[in-house]
């Protein structure tokens, strides 16, 4: 009888223990406090900067390509068909086609900001694997809330902040891709190659909706191309 | 059945509950956040101040270029200086320049493989190979085949894995080997597994249609 009870105080005090630890254990997330709150100014500046920076990349592009048709150069080591149909696969120009969308965001009861749980945000790592799982499935071209991805193209998190090319964006994220549909959409819906990603859908910590699209309109790469390091191999 | 046993079945239960509920938690919020480089704003934000850097930069070199273009002479350099650009990125040419190489003596699968690829265009690499295949735009995607190797630009990839980099080594070598950077993060989740991170000052990459080499 004795033993019993010291075997039900012993079981008793171990839930309360647990309650307690599951309690009081303050999720991490993006925000690093006062600090972060104080880099977020620093961030929102830089990413104005950002896009007035870009609409004057895209703007010069669009006035460089109308100069060079103009004066209808055509020799034996440049042309301008070459030109284009490089600046087409780097991602430098509009294109459309048949396509999927993937809707990716957070869970439900979430804020990015203060209380808000890491596990009910979508990760930068959320975005990279639907991207990657595209890439796979032969998309020729991606976007992710307007923004165009080229190979270097960036996924990142700053702060409570996620980042494409360098520019913030807020959920919900479209992820637009042209492309082999069935090929995407076989990837997309692959719950071995996106193992961690499909561990959050069904946990409901983030939502996910696909969508299939005859015509999908994908914007120009209006950021930066950096290549001075690169050097041709005669 | 007594109320004594029914008690004890009900807290038993629970405990099982808790302690499942509890594991889960942890699994997830480690590898969610094991994959996010949340320990170093400061860091990020430096590598986003070069990003606007560099956009200025983008910004003078178009103006340069367009005010050049209405010679039909200086106008055949920009073209001809473009392509060139051009080819060196989508790699239809083969290139070399000082960078990073990185070796992981085993698989880390394919969700860091992506991060990896990732870090090394945020840290400021300019062109990458992943076992010497050069990434572009029709090679990119790792795939993962049933029996979990992964599969790039048409190849199966085997260990070891090497990522190579050309840029700025010092810059991309302070960033990948941060702490709470890539490299101690795949660290973390890889314990066993021997990373090399090296700085050369050549590196040698071919065009997608040919093999790459390393020379220093």
């Amino acid at each position: 009888m004795q033993k019993f009870k010291l075997v039900n105080l012993g079981v008793g005090v171990l839930c309360g223990l647990l309650i307690s630890f599951n309690w009081g254990v303050e999720l991490p997330h993006n925000s690093l406090g006062n600090e972060a709150e104080a880099m977020e100014t620093l961030l929102s500046d830089y990413i104005s900067e950002q896009v007035y920076l870009q609409t004057r990349i895209e703007i010069l592009r669009d006035e460089i390509e109308d100069a060079e048709n103009e004066i209808e150069i055509q020799g034996d080591e440049v042309s301008l068909s070459t030109l284009e149909e490089l600046r087409k696969d780097i991602g430098l120009g509009k294109v459309s086609g048949a396509g999927i969308e993937v809707v990716v965001d957070n869970g439900r009861n979430v804020g990015r900001s203060g209380e808000g749980m890491a596990v009910n945000l979508v990760q930068a790592s959320d975005l990279r694997d639907v991207v990657n799982a595209l890439y796979s499935g032969g998309a020729e071209a991606i976007s992710i809330n307007g923004r165009r991805l080229i190979t270097s193209s960036t996924i990142n998190s700053v702060g409570s902040n996620i980042l494409v090319n360098g520019v913030g964006i807020s959920a919900p994220y479209n992820v637009e891709a042209i492309g082999n549909i069935d090929t995407m959409l076989s990837r997309i819906e692959d719950r071995t190659l996106l193992a961690s990603f499909y561990t959050k859908v069904l946990n409901a910590n983030i939502r996910l909706m696909v969508e299939i699209h005859d015509r999908i309109s994908i914007n120009e790469y209006n950021g930066e191309l950096k290549s001075d390091l690169i050097n041709i191999i005669n | 059945m007594t109320q004594r046993t029914i008690t004890m079945l009900v807290v038993s239960i629970l405990l099982g509950m808790l302690i499942v509920s509890q594991v889960k938690t942890f699994e997830l919020i480690n590898s969610t956040l094991a994959r996010e480089n949340t320990d170093n704003i400061f860091q990020q934000l430096k590598i986003l101040k070069g990003k606007n850097d560099a956009l200025r930069q983008e910004v003078s070199k178009l103006e340069s270029n367009l005010s050049q273009l209405f010679n039909k002479e200086s106008a055949l350099a920009i073209v001809k200086s473009e392509i060139n650009e051009l080819m060196k990125l989508e790699g239809q040419v083969g290139v070399f320049g000082e960078g990073v190489v990185i070796t992981f003596d085993g698989n880390i699968g394919s969700e860091l493989m992506t991060d990896m690829l990732n870090e090394l265009f945020n840290a400021g690499a300019q062109s990458v190979t992943i076992n010497g295949l050069r990434h572009t735009t029709t090679t990119a995607g790792f795939d993962l085949l049933p029996n979990r190797q992964i599969f790039y630009a048409g190849q199966i990839l085997t260990p070891p894995i090497t990522f190579a980099g050309i840029g700025d080594s010092k810059k991309i070598m302070e960033i990948l080997d941060s702490q709470g950077g890539i490299i101690s993060r795949i660290k973390d989740s890889n314990k066993d597994m021997a990373i090399q991170v090296e700085a050369r000052s050549v590196i040698q990459m071919g065009s997608t249609t040919q093999n790459s080499a390393f020379v220093d």
